[in-house]
């Protein structure tokens, strides 16, 4: 995979390890303006639709979270291997209406082995590119 | 939606079915090929997740993480308050 670290599909294993997943604060309020701001534009099927499908996607890290691939940028300013899973609600057409969550693989901690999840982010916010920043600055 | 059909040499796509269920496979090839695209590992982060990562890595050296199911159970209670809300409003709509 270019550039982007390792994503690790492993040997399938009799009992695959479990791991417990975590989540910050910063995660969870993360994750309840996405909800909230769901509900509120879209209404509560489309909110309960996206929240069932965040939990299982949160969920599905609990085995072989390293099948996703670490994030070398994020990575190499956090100091830690930064890993994303993009989860996108059922039936959205595009990859830009999802939700990144960035997570950490801990294979040792008091609890075991454990994933911890420290952002939800919406899979379209992104640095300007060169080609919008003008479009912007036009604006000011 | 556009329906890709890709050919997976028998050995990997063994181990992919060995380790995923079939209704997560689809999501796991969307997004390992959305970071093969867009990955650039010289690009600059966007101050806000430069902000996220910093506040990941205080969370992490002060062992500030709790279990999932405790943040579940208190989106579920939020969208059935606002289920409530929301009948709320639509009664008293409709005794006006």
């Amino acid at each position: 995979m270019p550039g982007t670290g390792e994503a690790e599909l492993p040997e399938p294993e009799e009992q695959p390890v479990v791991y417990a997943v975590r989540v910050s604060a910063r995660a969870e309020r993360d994750a309840f303006e996405a909800l909230a701001y769901l509900e509120e534009s879209a209404g509560p099927e489309v909110a309960s639709e996206w929240y069932r499908g965040f939990v299982q996607a949160r969920s599905s890290l609990s085995r072989y979270p390293g099948r996703f691939a670490v994030q070398v940028a994020e990575s190499r300013l956090m100091g830690f291997e930064v890993r994303r899973l993009l989860y996108r609600r059922p039936g959205s057409r595009n990859s830009a209406a999802g939700y990144h969550l960035y997570y950490l693989v801990r294979e040792e901690s008091d609890d075991g082995p454990v994933v911890l999840v420290f952002h939800v982010r919406h899979a379209s916010r992104r640095p300007l590119t060169a080609a919008e920043a003008p479009a912007l600055r036009a604006d000011l | 939606m556009k329906t890709l059909t890709i050919e997976l040499p028998e050995d990997l796509a063994a181990r992919l079915l060995a380790i995923l269920p079939p209704e997560e496979i689809n999501a796991f090839a969307v997004a390992l090929l959305e970071d093969a695209l867009d990955q650039d590992a010289d690009r600059e982060l966007p101050e806000d997740l430069k902000d996220a990562l910093r506040e990941g890595k205080e969370d992490l050296e002060a062992g500030r993480f709790y279990p999932a199911e405790e943040m579940d159970a208190r989106m579920e209670a939020f969208l059935q308050e606002r289920r409530e809300a929301r009948e709320r409003e639509n009664a008293a709509r409709a005794a006006a």
